[in-house]
């Protein structure tokens, strides 16, 4: 049941579970542009014939005005903790807007699911937050590694003033001095920064071997446009935050497929979930799906499987999360990932090349 | 005081509970007063501190980074300056300013800032960031030379600034808004909290006089009668009753007095009636004493005659033994009813035991129980006692005995044994009955507990036992054993030699040998001899004359000082029971004329309580001679007395 007027789509979607009051409702809050969730609601009903006893709401997306605010996100918090349907939250999209949703959640005593941000202090913002990536010190040895790959002995760090940033830049620190390389010259982008003028001088002041990016989309590929073009071939490493090819290539034009991002997922063909829930995407969005969509997706079966386990309880689902149902993938992950510490995840830097061809 | 006796009172709370609940309550009162203080008071203080640190940290962070952020902006304005004149030492300023000025801040932790606040401070922190921002951006395009750029954005940092310092403005005013609003919070719990503490005076006001009134009456005013009734017990007055108005610790404490007066008084009754009788007794005594010392005496006067036939001698001799036998019965009941003077002597516990004894004798008979007495052997033990209370002891355990078998089939047998051991003198009494029941075993010791029902007072083994024990011996029931009824063991310490000689020196000691025929002992002493009955003066009188003495002789005491006008003896020999005027106003009158003379006066007498009227002058017991007396212990007596003066 699909119905879109506007911008917001309310998709109230379960297979043998529709809308029945009695469903227990995972709200989706973790999403952007409509097609993720609407391939995300896919590919949930696709996943099993069985009847189920949890429903997805999927009308709670943010708009991309609003993703990142932390009023406008703890508005929304406030009003799905609110609605006593809620028994769980999947979201938010990024580490600034989780962080800020966070206490709200806290209070209400309803679990947040966080998929895809990776900042350190969602690990210790309260026991009703559990986060499915993997936190940003294991990405920062990871980019520190990938550095010292290029044998870049000299790097010029760009982070965003977001919590995303502030939290990965920490981690980055001590992995590069690690490794024996020094930060030339640190430049912090706040919010509407001019970010060509900073990142032209900050290019200028001091020779490097590479930049390091852990900033967000836009701020990507604003300084891959101003870099590229001063120092071509200067290697580009950047952080997950800026891993969304399509607005990366609308803001960065070719100057952005230069870039080398951390990508915290890779599809496993091998498997059939993974190859069922990438072609349902496809078929839907018309692209690969992204990491954040795999968590986000992963993030659902999460709750919903603690629903099956507990029934529509917040205080026994989040029991049930922290307890030994949250560390093994539930069935159909296409993930690796679980909700407690476990093995390192298989990080690896994706290059932006030139965009797909069109499908006829 | 007195209050009509009752029996059980109302049912209520046990006195220890109600103090405890008073105690209790007294305590939840404080403890409210401490918990109200410290959960309204202390939490909104609590909150207080909690809510306002972590705001007034962020405040002072931002107030802090905004005037370093003025010291920047005026900093790149005299790098933008510099730079717009060309001046090559700009590029080193704007290295500076960067790195100092502008170096990025920790992000503020607006955690624990209370969410009103946090837009205000938030947007604050935006300003300082968007300030900072821009003063970064100015100084790269001073790095890149764009100069014009450089200084048109250094107009928006300004404008920016401006901006930030009225978001901090806002920030300090709502920061002072939100301290009022905390500290008209804060006044109105000490409004409420004083509002509720007074209320809790007052309760405490009211409940206070009612604590006090329940205290008085439950504890208090029972306290006092009974403090009042215990003072007139003591004074001898044994009927105060008190009332029982509950049943609780003090009115069963005062159910127990009742109780005790009650059966003081009903034991004071049969003392009184005891008493009585003793006095009677002593009457009868006299009365019986000086015809027994008549017939003793003529007896004993005739025997004296060598010409008597052999048969008139042995009824003569016959006749003195009984009117002795009864002489003696007769002084061991008035010893035995005489309150005891409390003296202290050397005691022969043989002496006493058969003095006991032969006061019991004819119940023995009566009963027919057979008697054995086993003492120790060798000298007779002694011990230091005033005779006539131990004396008691051993009537009071016969006696009992003899309760004992007067209901048992028999054989009825009682037993008197002594043993001399250790230092220790012991004397058994058992008898053959029953025995003690086990279950009363442990108290017939105890005031009040007697196995005789009403017909015992309860208190004869209880004052038997202090009477032993006050000479520092014991008295104990032995346990049961085969064939025998009851045990009582009496154990004494033997007195010491010295103390027998010390305690016994001024009784002089009568000589075994009776008087020989023919010897004039009394030979020159002037006797005077005052008694009123003329059969026991006579024969008296023949046989001090006979033993050699000169008699005068008066019928009372008028007589008897007329007779000393004419003749002044050496020792006068009184009755203290005369008419018209007897032995006591004798005895004063001589001594107002001639005190040397009344020192010599012996006292012959069936009852000696009379010399209790002299008023604090003592009579040496070598003085009194209990009737009827032994003529050879008078002569003796008078010999002493009459060759001392």
């Amino acid at each position: 049941m699909i119905r879109a007027p506007g911008a917001t789509v309310l998709l109230l979607f379960a297979a043998g579970c529709s809308a029945e009051p009695e469903c227990a409702t995972v709200a989706f809050a973790a999403g952007g542009p409509r097609s993720v969730a609407v391939a995300v609601a896919e590919s949930l009903a696709a996943a099993s014939g069985t009847p189920r006893r949890a429903c997805f709401r999927l009308d709670a997306q943010p708009t991309v005005e609003q993703i990142d605010q932390p009023d406008a996100e703890v508005a929304l918090a406030e009003r799905l903790t609110a609605d006593r349907s809620v028994v769980a939250v999947v979201g938010h999209l990024r580490s600034r807007g989780s962080l800020a949703a966070a206490p709200v959640y806290g209070r209400a005593g309803v679990p947040q699911i966080v998929p895809g941000s990776t900042s350190r202090l969602l690990r210790i913002a309260g026991p009703w937050t559990f986060v499915l990536a993997p936190n940003d010190s294991a990405q920062a040895r990871f980019l520190a590694a990938a550095a010292d790959s290029i044998r870049a002995r000299r790097v010029l760090l760009f982070y965003s003033g977001e919590p995303y940033g502030e939290s990965l830049v920490q981690s980055i620190r001590p992995a590069l001095a690690e490794r024996g390389i020094a930060i030339a010259d640190e430049v912090r982008l706040g919010m509407g920064t001019d970010v060509p003028t900073l990142a032209e001088a900050a290019l200028r002041r001091r020779p490097v071997d590479a930049v390091v990016l852990l900033v967000d989309v836009n701020q990507a590929a604003e300084i891959a446009r101003t870099i590229v073009p001063l120092r071509p071939g200067l290697p580009l490493l950047s952080g997950d935050g800026a891993m969304y090819p399509t607005g990366l290539r609308l803001t960065g034009g070719a100057a952005a497929e230069s870039l080398w991002i951390v990508s915290l997922w890779r599809p496993d063909t091998t498997d059939a979930n993974v190859r069922r829930f990438v072609d349902r995407f496809r078929t839907l969005a018309g692209r690969d799906p992204m990491p954040t969509e795999a968590f986000g997706y992963d993030a659902m079966l999460f709750a919903q499987a603690a629903i099956e386990a507990v029934g529509p309880d917040r205080s026994a689902v989040r029991a049930w999360l922290a307890g030994p149902g949250g560390a093994v993938s539930p069935p159909g992950h296409v993930t690796p990932a679980t909700l407690h510490d476990g093995p390192a995840p298989s990080f690896h830097l994706e290059r932006i090349g030139p965009p797909p061809t069109p499908r006829p | 005081m007195t209050a009509p006796a009752s029996g059980a009172g109302r049912r209520g709370l046990r006195l220890r509970t109600l103090l405890l609940l008073i105690l209790g309550g007294i305590g939840a009162y404080v403890f409210g007063i401490f918990l109200v203080l410290t959960l309204r008071i202390g939490s909104e203080a609590r909150r207080l501190q909690r809510d306002a640190e972590p705001a007034l940290y962020v405040f002072d962070k931002l107030v802090g980074r905004a005037q370093d952020l003025g010291h920047a902006v005026a900093d790149v304005h005299l790098v933008v300056g510099r730079a717009a004149a060309r001046d090559p030492s700009s590029l080193a300023v704007v290295e500076r300013v960067r790195e100092r000025a502008l170096a990025p801040s920790r992000t503020l932790p607006f955690d624990g800032v209370p969410e009103r606040m946090r837009p205000t401070l938030a947007r604050a922190d935006e300003a300082i960031s968007s300030v900072q921002n821009r003063l970064l951006e100015v100084l790269a395009l001073v790095e890149l030379g764009r100069v014009a750029e450089a200084e048109r954005r250094l107009g928006q940092v300004d404008s920016l600034n401006d901006i930030l310092a009225a978001e901090i403005r806002r920030a300090e005013t709502m920061g002072l808004d939100d301290l009022l609003t905390r500290e008209r919070s804060l006044r109105s719990t000490i409004d409420q909290v004083t509002y509720a503490l007074g209320w809790w005076i007052v309760v405490g006001i009211i409940l206070v006089p009612l604590v006090l009134w329940l205290l008085h009456q439950r504890l208090e005013r029972p306290l006092d009668q009974l403090e009042d009734a215990l003072a007139r017990v003591a004074e001898g007055d044994l009927s105060p009753r008190l009332q029982v108005q509950r049943e609780d610790e003090l009115g069963r404490l005062a159910l127990h007095f009742n109780q005790m007066t009650k059966v003081l008084r009903e034991r004071a009754a049969e003392q009184g009636r005891f008493a009585a009788a003793g006095a009677l007794l002593a009457d009868v005594a006299h009365e019986v004493n000086n015809p027994l010392m008549a017939i003793g005496a003529l007896a004993e006067a005739r025997l004296q005659d060598r010409h008597l036939a052999p048969e008139l001698r042995e009824e003569l001799d016959q006749i003195l033994r009984q009117s002795r036998r009864a002489g003696k019965l007769l002084s061991g009941l008035l010893r035995f009813v005489r309150p005891p003077d409390g003296r202290q002597s050397a005691v022969s516990v043989h002496d006493v035991l058969q003095g006991a004894l032969d006061l019991v004798t004819h119940q023995l008979v009566a009963l027919g129980v057979e008697l054995e007495t086993r003492f120790a052997p060798g000298d007779a033990p002694w011990v230091v006692g005033d005779p006539a209370r131990l004396e008691q002891v051993f009537v009071n355990l016969f006696s009992n005995a003899l309760d004992a078998l007067r209901t048992f089939p028999g054989p009825r047998r009682l037993a008197v044994y002594t043993a001399v051991r250790a230092g220790q003198v012991g004397v058994s009494v058992v008898d053959s009955g029953s025995g003690v029941p086990p279950e009363v075993a442990d108290q017939v010791f105890r005031p009040f507990v007697s196995t005789k029902g009403k017909s015992g007072t309860g208190l004869g083994l209880y004052i038997s036992r202090q009477i032993v024990r006050e000479m520092a011996g014991d008295l104990m029931l032995a346990p049961q054993a085969a064939g025998e009824g009851a045990r009582f063991v009496a154990t004494f310490p033997l007195a010491l030699p010295e103390a027998i000689a010390a305690l016994n020196s001024s009784i002089p000691r009568v000589g075994a040998s009776g008087p020989v025929a023919g010897v004039r002992p009394l030979h020159g002493l002037k006797v005077l001899l005052v008694e009123d009955e003329e059969a026991v003066r006579r024969p008296v009188s023949r046989y001090l004359a006979r033993r050699g003495a000169e008699v005068a002789e008066a019928a009372h005491g008028v007589e008897a000082l007329a007779k000393l006008a004419q003749v002044r003896p050496d020792v006068i020999v009184a009755d203290l029971r005369m008419p018209v005027m007897d032995g006591i106003e004798f005895y004063r009158a001589l001594r107002d004329k001639d005190p040397a003379l009344a020192e010599r006066v012996l006292f012959l007498s069936g009852d000696f309580s009379q010399l209790d009227s002299l008023g604090g002058m003592t009579i040496s017991p070598d003085r009194q001679l209990l009737k009827p007396v032994d003529l050879e212990l008078l002569e003796s007596r008078v010999s002493t007395v009459g060759r001392s003066a």
